[in-house]
């Protein structure tokens, strides 16, 4: 049973393979029903050494030219004899840390001389520039320069400093060296300042960093709270309207972000960087290389990277923080970034090795190609794990256990949200959405940041995200409640559809596949067709351009009619007049999924087409602005679309043809597309679940960790929570804000259910037990006496449905039930004593985006563990002062106040559309 | 903004320059093409800022000599590809711009075919991959390109960094390989050796020709021997940006549609495959009624359900509601394709909405006795038959139907079954019937005197007219016996509360009631889950033990559950017929195995 059980759950078997024999027998002779096996297979961890990790950080100014601060390549410990021969060197430290890059005075670098090479500096050779400092007891040596430094230097800030010192981010790969290196390139926000005031600087943790409006790096929750969010609001009001129920009520959350993220990218775009030239600039880099004969381990690193880029972003920025807060600490800067180094090491090979659930539950039970026995099996291991923890011996625990992740991990509400049309694939009991592909491509968001939404349950705006914990000492317990959370935590699944990118081949065997792809893009060519009856634009126009913004209305206005004017020659009519007797419009009929599209498609259409006609229209909103602003635009390109004062002289203008082309799908000459495997290091669904392990790691969003040290957990908990709401917290969900972060501790050995946030840290609140989700567990039960355990899924679906339509049912009767108050109401039932101050503010778009901030996750109150009195009095007069729709509620839908709570966060997520729906 | 491909070139004398970008926006194609003013629009911004006075005239800088733009549509994906040497959207033409200084200047690669990914949240991140092409006049004899995928989300380039990097590196292997030949061909001459004629066999050798003294600036259409350049790098870059848009695909799962909308949908299909074998023909070449059309015949079935009365032709008066409905619409000659209003239209609550509700309201303030309330909601929900006897001194039935469209509400959809009773066929099977006292029913009037005479219908008497709030008389013909004491099913005590509640909008009320049909329909799958299987049909036959299984407090709520199992649909039962036969089998096999 214990290789089994191994093998179910992935374990390292080399950590916990021993006490799973201890607790195996243990659970057996509870009487535990023993867990149906899967045939799975085993976790291997990849091969990854955290040492193959090189940390660069350079400085480059006006003033002092480019300096390397930082190469963890020339970082040495110094064994402790030499320490004391080299005591007297200590007073050279300081003065020599900060050598020039390359030794070179700056002024030579910013004149324009080729970069010299270290060895050929006379003044390095002199001058030995190491630089030493003690951390953790050890005492490390930096020496200067290594021989590719240089090189690095123009790969992280480019080849022309002078010309371009831009900011932002780069990714190198190269095969040889086998590397792969994510570089940084910042200004820094804290100006210059005296060595004396930096002491102030040091004692602030990156939380506590200045916040600049202007950070490049953070433009998106700054529109969100600036002036940009009012327009982005407005958009989405308008938008709504015409996404009609579709997306706003029936899928909550989950598209609705994803269209969101549209909406609010088309603003992103407009933010401007200041003109001001940065005066100092950090650049910062991190290189993985790998061994020359590695290249399927690198290439698998490779992969793991480019999907989990946020979340090495989100670690790699803590290093970025630590250089630009020490940057004018000559003595500590090498400590503090050695320090963040190795933390950063620690949590990238965590990321990457920690043994994960393969095969979450979930995600097994929407494959395709799921066989009967083997999802019955699957059924009937669920159950086993609910009876064993709904024994009397553990109580309302499991409820518990269930209402507090149900409440905050919202992925499920989707997938019980149903679907209005039959959709062509069914899994068991869910519908696959037929939509998302279409969707995908005109929304363009990345699929990975939608599992990321999903898996840290980010739908409302601003985000709060929840990471679950399960505690305890006995790894078959938790092994199992794990995979029973696996289930009721829903991302979408990816599938990754590689198309053969081999058009072509160097060998010359496979030029006959060029030679046949050219061949057939010839033949396309030959079958292009023109364009015709397209006006230009008249430049009598194009003169007045920038002048009015009506008059550039009033053009748009015009062409149109002049379009409209000649209705009589529609593409339609001209394309048939031409030779060939081929439409226009159909030529693009080419591709094969065409005869898929039957009447039964008309309804996924629709939507489809609700949502292309609402973003087409974004689209041209955003054009139209950009025509309307051709002042600003055109400033740093003057060479297009202003009118020069030649454009007179020029009397005909030779228009351009315009060819449609059709589409040119390679697939047709046998390049099919791969379709890869899934694997933890592609699918961030399967990546952050974890095993059983001992340590806590804020990138899980689900893991079980063994210990009997539960404070630990909590503590690292708590500074992860601190961390998140920073400014640079959320900068894996694209930069924004966090508002708050949760975490459900569960503890399998006290049998409680504890929820911590970053709003009261210390204070956890205690889950209690909840009469909605009693149902689940009991189908289970039935399940036990009655029925198969297949029922038992789908019973358990249908009592989730269940909730899904209670609280739509609470949030219309709270909406109808006091409709002018309802704003308000909303603030206090949902908010916190601290937003009742907001009432009174008047009735505003800023005072609903505030609400929305403090609309949330406080976590309701009562019997809160360690009460502290006070916390404890405000908040129920904040509940006493919402309450009196509250109570109505509880008492309209015979509920306890427990269920309350628990809906409560449900709630918020479908308010926060049903806000902008209201306004 | 949505992702762009760009070709670039590091032209000797005016430095980075642009030669081609394609860009994509989101196109619906309209079926019948009134609507293209709006690709006209965007197409004649392009051949505007085609404007050539603004370009530097340099045979480098541009791509090849036919000036041409290049657009594909993607109507599987509702996208359309452009391809152009400058863009009149100014924001792309920045980051394009920027690109291309960038990564033709600026960045340096690690090796030669490495890709660089770089950028920043103001101008776009970009992978830009540099190439250099042999050309024989070139100083050097090389020139140096770059091909870049412009987006704006970092993470999601990222996430296509390592596909992206692959394609780009054969599109430049292509450009590479035509350049090569055109240089070998230039670079040579063909040089004859059999200058005597005394050998047979004729070898041919080449010199090579030195480079010219002086670099010429050649278009890149020459230097790859390739007029038609344009056109093959448009369909290169479109097959890139359709492939990163597909290159991960997304799976997300929705709950199946509820139980109302299913057998909503199978009643539809019953009636569409009925009306298949004799409408076949003419339902196929009317596939795509414009919306004119079903307005009208919207407005048309509004008009003929008034009429419906006094229509003389039988076939109206004998065929069921459903298919009264589908000969409309054969009259019409046109398809409704309308998905779920089929038969619907006239009873759906939510085209009522408000006024049903308040006539709802009035109907239980004349009636006026909440016994009364209670024995008709009891009896309607466990499923007894319904009929409601008026008389209609108005003009339009809207008022009738509204009132329907209630009862029908607080019924799953499966298990309503209305029918007019002008009707003879369905009225055995209705449980909810409408009879007009005014018609004078010429046909046999026995199956309806029989029903009317049935102890478990419910004859509900209305006298509708324009005077006193249009519903003028409530009265319950069949009175409930005094004595007998039905508990009341918990559903209907929550219907009849929630009309106590004034501040309850019809938006409320009816997700109110959709909450509490789902949980009972919930209930009643499980009683049909229970009846399948053996054991537990054997094991709770008692009545109380199914009621603590289902969680109710009463028989009524029993009875209520029970007749519910009507409202489920035949996907669900055919579903549940089929794991248990799989459970079965199972089983069988495992005993085997014992």
């Amino acid at each position: 049973m214990n290789s089994i059980l191994n093998r179910v759950f992935g374990k390292n078997p080399s950590s916990t393979s021993k006490k799973n024999a201890t607790t195996g027998t243990a659970s057996s002779s509870n009487s535990t029903p023993p867990l149906t096996p899967l045939d799975l297979p085993q976790w291997i961890p990849p091969d990854f050494n955290r040492d193959n990790i090189r940390l660069l950080v350079f400085s480059d100014s006006d003033d002092t030219g480019l300096q390397l601060i930082f190469d963890s390549k020339t970082l040495r410990v110094v064994p402790s004899t030499d320490n004391d021969n080299n005591i007297n060197n200590k007073s050279s430290i300081a003065t020599n840390s900060r050598t020039s890059l390359s030794g070179v005075p700056s002024s030579n670098y910013a004149t324009g001389k080729p970069p010299v090479g270290p060895s050929s500096n006379s003044g390095a050779r002199v001058n030995p520039a190491i630089s030493r400092f003690t951390h953790k007891g050890k005492q490390y040596e930096l020496r200067k320069f290594s021989n590719d430094i240089r090189n690095y230097a123009d790969y992280i800030f480019g080849t022309m400093p002078l010309l371009f010192k831009g900011t932002g981010m780069k990714v190198h790969t190269s095969k040889s060296p086998l590397q792969i290196m994510m570089s940084r390139v910042f200004a820094v926000k804290l100006a210059d300042r005296p060595d004396g005031i930096v002491n102030t600087s040091t004692t602030s943790e990156p939380d506590t960093a200045p916040v600049n409006p202007l950070n490049p790096f953070l433009p998106s929750h700054i529109n969100r709270s600036l002036s940009s969010g009012v327009s982005a609001a407005s958009s989405t009001i308008s938008s709504i309207d015409i996404l009609g129920e579709d997306l706003t009520n029936h899928k909550f959350g989950r598209l609705y972000r994803r269209w969101l993220k549209v909406a609010n990218r088309a603003i992103k775009q407009n933010q401007r960087q200041p003109g001001r030239r940065h005066r100092r600039c950090i650049g910062i880099a991190f290189i993985v290389t790998f061994q020359q004969d590695e290249l399927s381990k690198y290439k698998h690193f490779e992969e793991f990277f480019c999907t989990h880029a946020p979340l090495i972003e989100n670690h790699f920025q803590k290093i970025m923080t630590a250089a630009e807060v020490n940057i004018n600490e000559r003595n500590s800067i090498a400590a503090a970034l050695l320090d963040r180094l190795f933390t950063f090491k620690d949590d990238l090979y965590t990321l990457y090795t920690r043994p994960r659930l393969i095969y979450p539950a979930w995600y097994i039970l929407t494959q395709e190609h799921l066989t009967m026995t083997k999802r019955r099996a699957l059924a009937q291991q669920l159950c086993s794990i609910i009876d064993l923890f709904s024994t009397p011996k553990y109580g309302d625990f499991l409820n518990c256990v269930l209402s507090a992740v149900l409440s905050y991990q919202l992925s499920w509400l989707s997938t019980v949200s149903p679907s209005l049309i039959k959709s062509k694939q069914q899994v068991l009991f869910k519908a696959k959405a037929d939509y998302t592909s279409s969707m995908q491509s005109f929304l363009q968001y990345s699929p990975l940041w939608g599992q990321l939404i999903d898996l840290f349950s980010a739908y409302s705006q601003p985000p709060y995200i929840c990471r679950t914990v399960i505690v305890g000492t006995d790894s078959s317990l938790l092994n199992r409640l794990l995979y029973l959370m696996s289930f009721f935590i829903r991302p979408s699944y990816l599938t990754y559809k590689n198309p053969n990118p081999n058009l072509s081949d160097t060998t010359d065997e496979q030029n006959r596949s060029y030679k046949k792809v050219r061949l057939y893009i010839d033949e396309l060519i030959a079958s292009s067709t023109q364009i015709q009856d397209i006006e230009p634009y008249s430049p009598v126009h194009s003169i007045h351009d920038g002048d009015d913004d009506d008059d550039d209305e009033q053009n748009l206005e015009d062409d149109i009619d002049i379009l409209s004017g000649d209705e009589s020659n529609t593409n339609h009519n001209h394309t048939t007049s031409l030779n060939q007797p081929q439409e226009f419009y159909q030529l693009t009929y080419t591709s094969d999924d065409l005869e898929s599209t039957s009447v039964e498609d008309n309804e996924i259409s629709q939507l489809l087409n609700s949502l292309v006609i609402h973003i087409d229209q974004m689209i041209v909103n955003e054009q139209r602005t950009q025509i309307q602003s051709p002042t600003i635009h055109s400033r740093p390109t003057p060479s297009v679309t202003l009118p020069s004062p030649i454009q007179p002289v020029v009397n005909s203008l030779p228009t351009k043809i315009l060819m449609s082309l059709p589409l040119f799908e390679p697939n047709h000459l046998g390049h099919e597309s791969i379709s890869l495997n899934n694997d933890y290091h592609l699918d961030l669904g399967l990546s952050l679940i974890s095993s059983v392990t001992n340590s806590y790691s804020s990138d899980f969003i689900l893991q079980a960790i063994e210990t009997s040290n539960v404070n630990e957990i909590i503590r690292s908990i708590c500074a992860q929570h601190t961390y998140d709401t920073t400014e640079n917290g959320g900068i894996f969900l694209d930069g924004e804000l966090i508002d708050t972060s949760i975490t459900i501790l569960i503890n399998i050995d006290d049998i409680s259910v504890n929820l911590y946030s970053s709003k009261h840290n210390d204070i956890a609140r205690k889950q209690e037990r909840t009469t909605l989700i009693q149902p689940i567990i009991e189908h289970v039960h039935l399940a036990k006496q009655l029925l198969p355990a297949d029922f038992v899924l789908l019973n358990m679906e249908d009592s989730l449905q269940e909730i899904y339509f209670q609280a739509l049912a609470i949030l219309k009767y709270m909406k109808a039930n006091n409709r002018s108050l309802y704003s308000q109401e909303s603030v206090s039932s949902f908010g916190d004593s601290a937003s009742t101050a907001s009432i009174t503010s008047g009735d505003t778009d800023d005072r609903h985006s505030r609400t929305t901030n403090h609309t949330v996750t406080d976590l309701p109150t009562q019997s809160l563990m360690n009460s502290v009195l006070t916390i404890e009095s405000t908040y129920t007069t904040a509940i006493d002062n919402s309450s009196e729709l509250v109570q109505n509620v509880i008492r309209k839908f015979q509920l306890q106040r427990s269920d309350y709570m628990f809906l409560k966060n449900i709630l918020r997520v479908l308010e926060t559309e049903q806000m902008q729906m209201i306004n | 903004m949505n992702a762009s491909c760009a070709l670039q070139h590091f032209c000797d004398l005016h430095g980075p320059q642009t030669l081609l970008c394609t860009e994509q926006r989101a196109h619906i194609q309209n079926a019948n093409d009134n609507d293209d003013e709006d690709i006209k629009t965007f197409y004649s911004q392009y051949i505007k800022s085609e404007n050539p006075q603004g370009k530097v005239e340099c045979k480098s800088c541009t791509l090849s000599p036919e000036s041409a733009l290049v657009s594909t549509i993607d109507s599987d994906n509702h996208m359309l590809y452009i391809s152009s040497s400058s863009t009149p959207n100014q924001d792309l033409f920045k980051n394009i711009r920027n690109a291309c200084v960038r990564s033709l200047n600026i960045e340096k690669s690690v090796e030669v075919d490495a890709p660089i990914l770089f950028g920043d949240d103001v101008n776009g991140y970009c992978l830009s991959l540099a190439f250099s092409c042999k050309d024989f006049h070139a100083r050097g004899s090389q020139r140096l390109y770059s091909l870049c995928y412009i987006c704006s989300d970092k993470y999601h380039l990222l996430s296509i960094m390592k596909l992206l990097s692959d394609c780009l590196r054969q599109a430049v292997y292509w450009l590479q390989y035509d350049a090569n030949e055109t240089y070998e061909q230039e670079g040579r001459i063909k040089v004859n050796t059999n200058l005597n004629g005394t050998s047979t066999t004729t070898r041919t050798t080449y010199i090579f020709r030195t480079p010219p003294c002086v670099p010429s600036q050649r278009m890149l259409s020459d230097i790859v021997h390739d007029s038609k350049i344009t056109f093959r790098i448009h369909a290169l870059f479109v097959w890139l940006l359709r492939m990163s848009n597909s290159a991960i695909n997304e799976s997300l799962f929705d709950a199946l549609p509820t139980e109302e909308q299913t057998t909503k949908q199978e009643r539809k299909d019953v009636y569409d495959n009925e009306n298949l074998s004799n409408s076949l023909t003419k339902r196929r070449t009317t596939t795509i009624v414009s919306r004119s059309t079903s307005i009208h015949v919207q407005d048309s079935l509004l008009l003929s359900s008034t009429l419906t009365n006094y229509t003389p032709n039988p076939g109206y008066l004998s065929t069921s509601l459903y298919s009264t409905i589908d000969n409309y619409h054969q009259n019409e000659n046109g398809y409704y394709d309308d998905e779920d209003d089929f038969d619907s239209l006239q009873y759906q609550f939510s085209s009522y909405g408000y006024e049903a509700l308040k006539l709802f309201e009035l109907f239980i303030k004349k009636l006026n006795n909440i016994k009364y309330l209670q024995y008709i909601l009891n009896n309607w929900v466990i499923g007894n038959r319904l009929i409601l006897k008026y008389t209609n001194r108005m003009d339009s039935k809207d008022l009738i139907c509204a009132l329907a469209s209630i009862f029908r509400l607080f019924l799953p959809d499966g298990c309503f079954h209305l029918v007019e009773a002008t009707n003879q066929k369905g009225l055995h099977t209705a449980n909810f019937i409408l009879y007009d006292t005014d018609i004078v029913l010429t046909n046999d009037t026995s199956s309806l005197t029989e029903i009317l005479n049935d102890n478990n219908s419910i004859v509900i008497k209305l006298i509708f007219d324009d005077i006193d709030d249009n519903l003028r008389v409530v009265k319950l013909e069949t009175l409930p016996l005094t004595r007998s004491e039905i508990p009341i099913p918990t559903y209907v005590k929550t219907i009849i509360d929630l009309f106590t509640d004034s501040n309850l909008n019809e938006e409320a009320f009816e997700s109110i009631i959709t909450q509490h049909k789902i949980k009972y329909l919930n209930k009643a799958k499980l009683h049909f889950q229970l009846g399948r299987c053996q054991t537990a049909a054997t094991l709770s036959t008692n009545d109380r033990q199914q009621m603590t299984i289902f969680n109710v407090e009463n028989m009524s709520d029993l009875a209520l559950i029970r007749f519910w199992q009507k409202g489920l649909s035949q996907a669900y039962k055919t579903q549940i017929r089929i794991l248990k036969q799989d459970d079965n089998q199972h089983q069988r096999i495992q005993k085997q195995q014992k």
